[in-house]
């Protein structure tokens, strides 16, 4: 009996040790999770800063003081630099940690060990477009460099210092929810950033989605539907630029194309990241001296995509952003200059069909011989289930991403991807310098280390210089290389070398007195060597230099209120054509909606209902314009709005599409009235669903939405205007990432910076998502190069250097 | 008094040991004390049940109280709770479950132990 009751207790409290010490399905251990030792009372915080005000390390040579201000960018001075990174990379992960490792697992395609099977496809992705190996290589580069690798490992021991002091009380709230613990952060892992952001900017393309579409259309057609070059361009590089240097001729081989068509294709980058920047000169900016902006336009996450801080040492005095995890300052400015990135679109990855000599898949045909390939057996510990293995073959041109176990089970459809960013790559050191540079000429040698992703470079100095670079490694190729799917078998479809330096597209100083990019075209078409991307912005471009032109001497806050801007060039093009195609007399039942429309102002401001209608109506237009692409049984791109306007335009009657799959012959006036009979439908759906207030920002809905999608972590509903293609690119999911405007004044640099998130990464801290609603309405917090005085300091703390 | 004594002994080491051991230390806490202070199940269940169980709930509230709450309503929200308090609630009740079961567990195990050596000695 007595045997027995112990065995009964026993059981019982073996069981709830079991029970609350195990994830039940994706509930996470409920023990530890519901201590309030450890559990999630442990995240929540009173004080925006808990750190302690003295931290010891033998790790640094000298004492490093820490000030933070009201939106807790860490000031750091220390006495050299070294120590100056090993605090940022203490601070950072004292910030963001969860989001590092985060990250670090999305580039070598480790996800799915702590999320499970669900990530495992994006994590195969990954792996096979090669962003681990690029990773590796990458830091192996680096680690070679004199100057760098210290300030990596500086950085990395800062990481570590501030990981090994942790309990698991004190892990962020997401290791907790996951159940998993922080790794040892590395040098190699600091070098996230180039394949992240590679990914990001520099793997779009179209190359399967065009060759199936001209397959389909036919040339003639596609070229019409698909145009490299339409209408006014507003290039990035101004079309005054002359090119007084012999370009070298990529000679066009006569050669066919691979005639195959591919069914679906790998995911793509968001089609929205892009980014706007632009700068006027001392002659035409009202303080007599540059005024320089910059936004990246990037998904909202939570945390934020970018950390912010300020580095002083006798060697630099810097203050910008970074992505978490990187030592470098990526956009930013210092005493001396400002510089600062946005996209530019340019084709870097090229796809080409490989034909293996069997389905061993060792020797693959090349240049009329067989060559070997390399196999590699990729392993995935999915969490919660058996280790998943994937063969992943490499050829000369690169990993073979489209084979039989992915994407397709066809055996003959074998695609190699060749992507400029596989290649050799310093862009960190071209940060770095530029982090420390002084003036035009150390930008312009700071650039010779950049590789890429391609960016339109921004810089001004307190000289009163201004340029534009975009630099970074360009295969000189000829007409349509690389824009179809390419014979990989044949010697004539490599590249025939790459565009020299000296060739690359840059301008210093300007007629206009500015410079501006927003993703467009990089150059007009007197540019000697070919410049292809699948898309570029048409809307941004055109607003930020009309409104450069337009006023006259640009104040600091004419710059803040550009990067706010609101104009909807996309309507301001579209509704008038619209209206006046619009048969009124089958759409009298929507008078008032109709009357809102035309009294618009195409400014997309939160309140207006206005906006709102013209999104409605104009996305159904194109929906059923091109209502022939989704019956289509192979991947396709469908044409882009601008195209679709300046058809539209220049036509009524539309013969091109006519001619695919509709029966009846329909006019575009057609497809304009029928369009808003049914957007009108649909915001009378959207209104059942959502309420009466269909005011611009409540329909759009912009979101903050955290890393893992959980909700109560996301802001959503945020009162902000704008759109995609919108100077104030804010849309749903995606926007300015971070506005900075720097005043390049000799007598001391100043700038503004605001983001939609907060320096901590916290949910439970009282300052989490702190900057969202400033963001949202325009306001901007002082960057300040001068030492933060006390009472805008809110907290401060000193890292103690002591002997090991 | 033994009652008292057992409830203060859980409650202290389930407030400072959980600093420094993982959170199943609680059951270790009842186990220990059912083990050296014995006494009837109700008694033991109830010493370790209130004394954990208070000292959590009280150490829970604390904790959320001067954070204005700013965690517990996020994962009240996640989990789909509609008040934070019931999450603390949940805080108490399994510090006090598992220290009640682990009380019972240590004294039901010394029970049997006991009689065994008795046996023994005397057969």
């Amino acid at each position: 009996m007595k045997l027995f009751r112990f065995i009964l207790f026993f059981s019982i409290s073996g069981a709830l040790l079991f029970a609350l010490s195990n994830e039940i399905g994706s509930t996470p251990p409920i023990g530890p999770l519901f201590s309030p030792h450890q559990g999630f009372l442990q995240n929540a915080e009173k004080n925006p800063i808990n750190l302690a005000e003295e931290i010891s390390s033998s790790l640094i040579k000298s004492n490093v003081k820490v000030t933070f201000d009201e939106i807790l960018i860490p000031h750091i001075q220390s006495e050299n630099e070294t120590d100056g990174f090993f605090a940022l990379g203490y601070i950072t992960a004292y910030h963001r940690l969860w989001q590092m490792d985060f990250y670090a697992r999305l580039v070598f395609g480790r996800l799915s060990e702590i999320v499970g099977k669900r990530a495992l496809e994006f994590d195969r992705l990954n792996r096979r477009i090669g962003l681990p190996k690029m990773t590796r290589d990458f830091h192996e580069k680096i680690m070679i460099d004199q100057e760098l690798s210290p300030v990596l490992q500086a950085y990395s021991n800062g990481v570590n210092a501030y990981i090994d002091q942790l309990s698991p009380a004190d892990y962020p709230i997401e290791f907790k929810l996951l159940n998993y613990k922080p790794e040892q952060w590395s040098t190699l892992k600091s070098c996230l950033a180039y394949a992240l952001l590679s990914n990001d900017l520099a793997r779009s393309e179209s190359d399967l989605e065009s060759t199936n579409a001209r397959i389909i259309l036919g040339d003639s057609l596609y070229q019409i539907l698909f145009p490299e070059q339409v209408g006014n361009l507003s290039p990035v590089i101004p079309s005054t630029r002359k090119w007084d240097f012999d370009p070298i001729k990529a000679i066009r081989p006569t050669i066919q194309f691979p005639y195959s068509t591919t069914k679906t294709t790998i995911s793509k980058p968001d089609p929205l990241n892009g980014s706007n920047n632009f700068v006027v000169d001392g002659t035409k900016s009202q303080t007599g001296y540059p005024l320089f902006a910059n936004e990246p336009d990037l998904r909202l996450t939570a945390p934020s995509i970018w950390y912010a801080s300020h580095m002083k040492t006798p060697s630099m005095n810097v203050f910008g952003v970074t992505v978490p995890g990187t030592p470098v300052t990526l956009i930013g400015f210092n005493d001396s200059i400002a510089w600062g990135v946005t996209n530019s679109p340019r084709d870097q990855v090229d796809w080409y069909k490989i034909q293996f000599k069997d389905d061993q898949r060792k020797e693959y045909f090349y240049n009329n011989q067989w060559f070997k390939t390399e196999q590699v057996i990729e392993y995935f510990d999915v969490k919660n289930e058996n280790t998943f293995a994937d063969t992943i073959i490499y050829t000369h041109h690169g990993p073979v991403v489209y084979d039989r176990s992915y994407q397709t089970k066809d055996e003959e459809l074998n695609y190699a991807m060749k992507w400029v960013a596989h290649g050799e790559a310093t862009t960190f050191k071209a940060m770095y310098e530029l982090n420390r540079g002084k003036n035009f000429e150390d930008y312009e040698n700071a650039l010779k280390y950049f590789s890429g992703p391609p960016q339109n470079v921004l810089f001004a100095s307190t000289a009163n210089d201004i340029a534009i670079r975009l630099p970074g490694k360009f295969p000189n190729k000829w007409p349509d290389q690389g824009k179809f799917l390419m014979d990989g078998s044949k010697l004539s479809h490599e590249y025939q070398g790459y565009i020299p330096d000296e060739h690359q597209l840059s301008q210093r100083g300007s007629e206009t007195g500015f410079l501006s990019s927003a993703n467009q075209h990089p150059a007009d078409p007197s540019y000697p060597y070919y410049v292809y991307a699948h898309r570029f912005e048409y809307y941004r471009n055109r607003r930020i230099n009309e409104r450069l032109s337009a006023i006259e001497h640009p104040s600091v806050s004419d710059m803040k209120q550009l990067q706010n801007d609101n104009y909807n060039y996309i309507a301001s093009e579209y509704l008038p054509m619209m209206l006046s195609r619009l048969d009124t007399s089958k759409v009298v039942a929507f008078q008032n909606h109709l009357s809102i429309i035309k009294k618009w102002d195409f400014f997309n401001l939160p309140g207006k209902m206005a906006p709102t209608l013209f999104e409605l109506w104009h996305d159904q237009l194109l929906a059923i314009t091109w209502d022939e692409f989704d019956t289509l049984s192979v991947a396709v791109n469908k044409p882009n709005t601008y195209v679709t306007y300046h058809l539209m335009n220049a036509s009524d009657s539309l013969s091109y599409w006519d001619r695919l799959e509709t029966t009846k012959k329909e006019s575009s006036s057609d497809l304009i009235t029928s369009s808003f009979i049914d957007a009108m439908d649909s915001l009378e759906n959207w209104q059942t669903a959502n309420g009466e207030d269909y005011s611009w920002s409540k329909f759009k809905n912009t979101t903050v939405g955290h890393l893992l999608g959980i909700p109560v972590f996301s802001t959503p509903g945020i009162k902000i205007g704008g759109n995609s293609s919108i100077v104030n690119a804010a849309s749903g999911i995606h926007g300015p990432s971070w506005r900075m405007v720097v005043e390049l004044d000799p007598a001391g640099v100043k700038g503004h910076g605001v983001y939609p998130g907060s320096q901590t990464g916290n949910p439970g801290n009282p300052t989490f998502g702190q900057m969202i609603d400033d963001w949202a309405s325009g306001t901007y917090y002082p960057l300040s190069l001068d030492q933060l005085s006390s009472d805008k300091t809110i907290y401060s703390l000193e890292f103690k250097a002591t002997d090991k | 008094m033994k009652f008292i004594i057992r409830l203060l002994l859980i409650a202290l080491f389930s407030y400072f040991l959980p600093f420094y051991f993982p959170w199943w230390i609680v059951i270790l806490i009842g186990l220990s004390v059912g083990l050296l202070l014995p006494g009837n199940g109700l008694n033991l269940f109830n010493a370790g049940f209130l004394g954990a169980g208070l000292v959590w709930l009280g150490y829970a509230i604390k904790l959320d109280y001067s954070t204005q709450s700013i965690m517990s309503n996020k994962i009240a929200e996640l989990i789909g709770i509609s008040d934070p308090l019931i999450l603390l609630l949940g805080s108490g009740l399994i510090g006090g479950i598992c220290a009640g079961f682990g009380a019972l567990t240590g004294s039901s195990f010394r029970q049997i132990f006991i009689k065994k050596k008795k046996a023994s000695f005397y057969s």
